[in-house]
């Protein structure tokens, strides 16, 4: 059964000077055990895509559409019932794992707070976050767990928000926000060969949303690419790689350095102001008249791949 | 650690000392010659003409004739190594020592009870007011609090008077020895920093509620009462203590003017009875006293802060 | 460094950007959204004119002993009652707030022009300066609310400049660390550096660069300072120090009146409410000067 559905969501925040479209027309399925990477430029919707499974937008936000999760439509559900979900069957890696730490708590206690809210006698809990500490490499777990998080390096605290996300093990869907940002190259190899042991391991579903080509060629198995708010091509990672068919898919990929770097000219309109017809026109070498007056919609092109373009090219 | 607490303690002794000079200079160096004013305010009253006889009298007794800087010397020796601050001009020749000691139990009673007040109701009202931002709740506590800061407290307490003592007879108006003779100079006394620590402790909740661990903490399934208490109050408070300190000297100079409607025995009344006699040793000698408490409080409210903030505790 | 996709380096951020433009424009447009605002200048506005015209307004001469009509309730006569010297309480309220409003402003003007004048300097040279008068403000400092005032005042005698001054002395200290603050978190960005390298005068760059920038949360601080000021101005005239007599103050009403608390309770109500509701004028005031200016400061405390 299909873990988690998204179909047709939409996320707007209105602001004093004009709404804001930050994710539109998000559709896409993720299969129990699948790592996805929803991948795109920073200002591209796909965090937000992330906080509206989870509910943690701000409350500005308007959304519509459904999600599906385990056959369950997350949507409808009151904040208790999604209140029962977080951290118990799907979980957050969040972006900015500095600021996602409280800075006067022990790393140990940040890890062990979840279970003895639960109940959970504290000695249990203070070993079961050592356990934790150092399943995700952080060694020596007891003396770690003592110190604060301004005490670990950037990596180390992407490690340390990792392991709360998987503290739980009942969780089925992890969604990974930006995890290799600010990274250095090691920290970096490091997070992505966590991220894909997890997921074997645990049997989750990875959500992974990343603006970094490595890591999502590295452990994705299929990937969504996003420009302005939606997602223009979704498929099989290794096709995406090799034979991508967007026009901005294709420049992503020939922007890769081993590719040549060319950069793709030009800037992503507002989400404040976004085109009537195709939001990628501006920048596309096949953008005709139809381009300008009609809005492209997906189409499939294969199981679980599919193209938003009026003039989808096959190399 | 141990040496930043000795820096500190040194410039405190510093202070003390610069600050005793002051007030020194200040009371001593009166236009028209201070052995008159003594003379006319302790021997004769303040209607009738003073001898020369009477002048000189004051002047040998008080050592006045001899240049500034050798009394305060004499002063600050006598003080340091034989606890001897002088005797009073005008209450017979007693020890300004004793007055003070005398005097200091009642004021540091005072000044406890509305600490504890601003304590019990002023954080807890903060916090409900943030909790509940923007509803009816957090709008009444808002005006109340604006609306009390804005109360002269002498004026305060003599509408308390008005009302609990001469209306109600429910308290005594005057008097020291029992709890009824201190809830009303308490309350008072209490009332503007309480409103002040109302807001301020709302400010820092609410800058705490909006920070990215807050929203972690949140996806993590943590109960919200558990979030409330172990991750927003327990950070919110921190910037508060330093605000105590603070508060702890508006006290004690607030005590000047609730100890004298009050007729309570403490250094305010003290002080304010001796500058309208002109009672120099008396008044300098409680501004040191005062400058030396709130010193000392803010000086341990400072280390405090060190150990509850781990980010300072370990630079 | 990784393979991050390159193509849009002017990215913009999902949440609109505000813009830091300053223009008078773009306050006047603010201040017209906030309908509570606007009240309080207005009413502000009230305030000051009916204290300067208080010799036009005025019914009666606020020392005028009229023993008959001791302590009488409100009347169409004197709309506010009369004083336990039959004197009108609403001239006596009036005129108290000429003398109030008169101290607190010219108290808070020299206050902040020693001030700041001292927190810039102190910020601006930083090491053996900035030392020498950061020990200086510490000093005053040091000595908590009206203690210091008190002092000076039972010492050098009433008098509305003595009161002035000594207000001054307490109140100086607080806005000379505040600016130092403000001043010294500009000093290090990176334009003020450049006109140093270019050789500007010191005190030019003073002047014009680094006052003018942390200049704004201090003309905040200022106008909560008034409240601060007039209540330790009523505070002290209540004790009975530094109002000469024949000077309509509220504090010092609130003073004579305490006697009659019970008998005329109008001596005591009727300049308290006055103190209240102009310091409550000028706390809001100073908050909503703090929405509009974006001023998220919990430090501007008044002292």
């Amino acid at each position: 059964m299909t873990l988690l559905e998204v179909q047709d969501l939409n996320v707007h925040f209105p602001t004093g000077e004009g709404t804001v479209h930050a994710s539109r027309n998000i559709s896409f399925r993720l299969q129990p055990g699948e790592v996805l990477g929803l991948v795109g430029e920073t200002g591209s919707g796909k965090s937000v895509i992330g906080q509206a499974i989870i509910r943690l937008l701000p409350s500005s936000a308007q959304v519509s559409g459904h999600i599906y999760f385990s056959g369950q439509d997350l949507t409808g559900l009151s904040e208790s019932s999604i209140h029962a979900l977080r951290g118990c069957s799907i979980s957050l890696i969040p972006q900015n794992p500095s600021g996602a730490l409280n800075p006067v708590m022990m790393n140990g206690q940040q890890i062990a707070e979840i279970f003895e809210t639960q109940g959970t006698q504290r000695k249990t809990a203070v070993e079961t976050s050592w356990e934790l500490l150092a399943a995700v490499g952080l060694v020596p777990a007891e003396r770690i767990a003592r110190e604060y998080p301004h005490q670990l390096s950037g990596g180390m605290r992407q490690r340390l928000t990792t392991s709360i996300a998987i503290a739980r093990g009942s969780t089925k869907l992890i969604i990974a926000d930006e995890p290799t940002k600010g990274l250095d190259y090691h920290a970096r190899e490091t997070t992505a060969r966590l991220l894909r042991e997890i997921s074997t391991e645990k049997h989750a579903a990875l959500l992974l949303i990343t603006h970094d080509l490595y890591l999502a060629e590295h452990i994705c198995d299929r990937i969504a690419v996003l420009y302005a708010g939606e997602i223009v091509e979704i498929g099989y990672a290794e096709q995406i790689f090799s034979k991508p068919i967007h026009p901005y898919t294709q420049a992503l990929m020939k922007a890769i350095p081993k590719n040549g770097l060319v950069p793709l000219a030009g800037q992503s309109p507002s989400l404040m102001a976004l085109p009537e017809g195709c939001a990628f026109m501006d920048r596309c070498e096949r953008q005709t008249e139809k381009c300008h007056q009609e809005h492209p919609l997906m189409t499939q092109e294969n199981i679980d791949g599919g193209v938003r373009c009026h003039h989808p090219y096959c190399a | 650690m141990h040496y930043y607490l000795a820096k500190r303690l040194a410039f405190m002794v510093l202070t003390i000392f610069a600050a005793s000079i002051l007030a020194f200079l200040l009371l001593h160096a009166v236009p028209g010659g201070s052995a008159e004013t003594i003379a006319r305010h302790t021997l004769v009253g303040l209607e009738e003409e003073v001898s020369d006889l009477m002048i000189t009298e004051v002047s040998d007794k008080y050592n006045l004739a001899d240049p500034l800087w050798k009394q305060y010397s004499d002063w600050l020796f006598s003080a340091v190594f034989r606890g001897d601050l002088g005797t009073s001009y005008v209450y017979f020749d007693t020890p300004v020592l004793k007055l003070i000691s005398l005097a200091l139990l009642p004021t540091l009673i005072l000044a406890g009870a509305s600490m504890l007040i601003i304590i019990v109701v002023g954080i807890p009202l903060g916090i409900y007011s943030a909790i509940h931002e923007n509803r009816p709740a957090d709008f009444i506590i808002r005006c109340a609090t604006i609306i009390a800061i804005s109360f002269p407290s002498f004026w305060v307490a003599l509408m308390l008077i008005l009302i609990f003592s001469l209306t109600m007879d429910w308290l005594p108006v005057t008097g020291y020895g029992t709890l009824a003779n201190l809830i009303l100079p308490a309350v008072a006394l209490a009332i503007h920093p309480t409103a002040v620590i109302v807001r301020i402790v709302r400010t820092s909740m609410l800058e705490t509620l909006g920070q990215p661990y807050i929203t972690f903490a949140i996806a993590k399934g943590l109960l919200f009462r558990h979030i409330i208490w172990h991750h927003a109050i327990k950070n919110a408070l921190i910037p508060v203590i330093t605000i105590l300190g603070l508060d702890f000297g508006h006290l004690l100079a607030g005590t000047v003017i609730i100890e004298t409607i009050f007729a309570w025995p403490g250094i305010g009344k003290l002080m304010v009875d001796g500058v309208f006699s002109h009672d120099i040793p008396v008044v300098t000698s409680c501004i040191v006293v005062i400058v030396i408490i709130f010193l000392f409080v803010n000086l341990c409210v400072d280390m405090l802060y060190h150990v509850v903030d781990p980010r300072i505790r370990y630079e | 460094m990784s393979e991050e996709v390159t193509t849009n380096p002017g990215a913009r951020k999902i949440i609109a950007a505000q813009s830091t433009d300053h223009s008078t424009k773009r306050w006047i447009r603010k201040i017209r959204k906030r309908l509570g605002f606007q009240v309080c200048l207005v009413l502000l506005g009230i305030l000051v004119i009916a204290a300067l015209f208080a010799l036009l307004i005025a019914p009666y001469d606020p020392n005028a002993i009229d023993l008959k009509q001791k302590n009488e309730d409100p009347s169409s006569a004197h709309i506010w009652g009369t004083d336990y010297l039959g004197r009108d309480l609403f001239s006596r309220t009036l005129f108290g707030a000429q003398t109030s409003l008169l101290i607190a402003f010219v108290t808070v003007a020299c206050a902040f022009a020693a001030g700041t004048a001292v927190g810039c300097v102190a910020a601006y040279y930083g090491g053996v300066v900035d030392e020498v008068l950061s020990r200086c403000v510490d000093l005053f400092l040091a000595f908590p609310g009206i203690i210091f005032s008190l002092a000076l005042l039972g010492l050098i005698g009433a008098g509305i400049l003595n009161m002035i001054l000594a207000l001054t002395v307490s109140q100086w200290a607080t806005f000379a660390r505040f600016m130092r603050g403000n001043a010294l978190s500009i000093k290090n960005l990176e334009y003020i550096q450049s006109a140093r390298t270019a050789g500007l005068p010191d005190r030019r760059i003073m002047m014009r660069h680094l006052m003018p920038n942390a200049i704004m949360p201090v003309l905040i601080l200022a106008t909560l300072d008034i409240g601060s000021v007039i209540l330790a101005t009523a505070g002290l005239s209540f004790l009975g120090l530094g109002i000469p007599p024949g000077i309509p103050e509220w504090g010092s009403m609130i003073g004579a009146g305490k006697e009659f608390l019970r008998t005329a309770p109008l001596n005591v109500i009727v300049p308290g409410l006055a103190i209240t509701v102009v310091v409550l004028l000028f706390n809001f005031l100073g908050e909503g000067l703090r929405d509009i200016l974006d001023v998220h400061d919990e430090q501007v405390i008044p002292g």
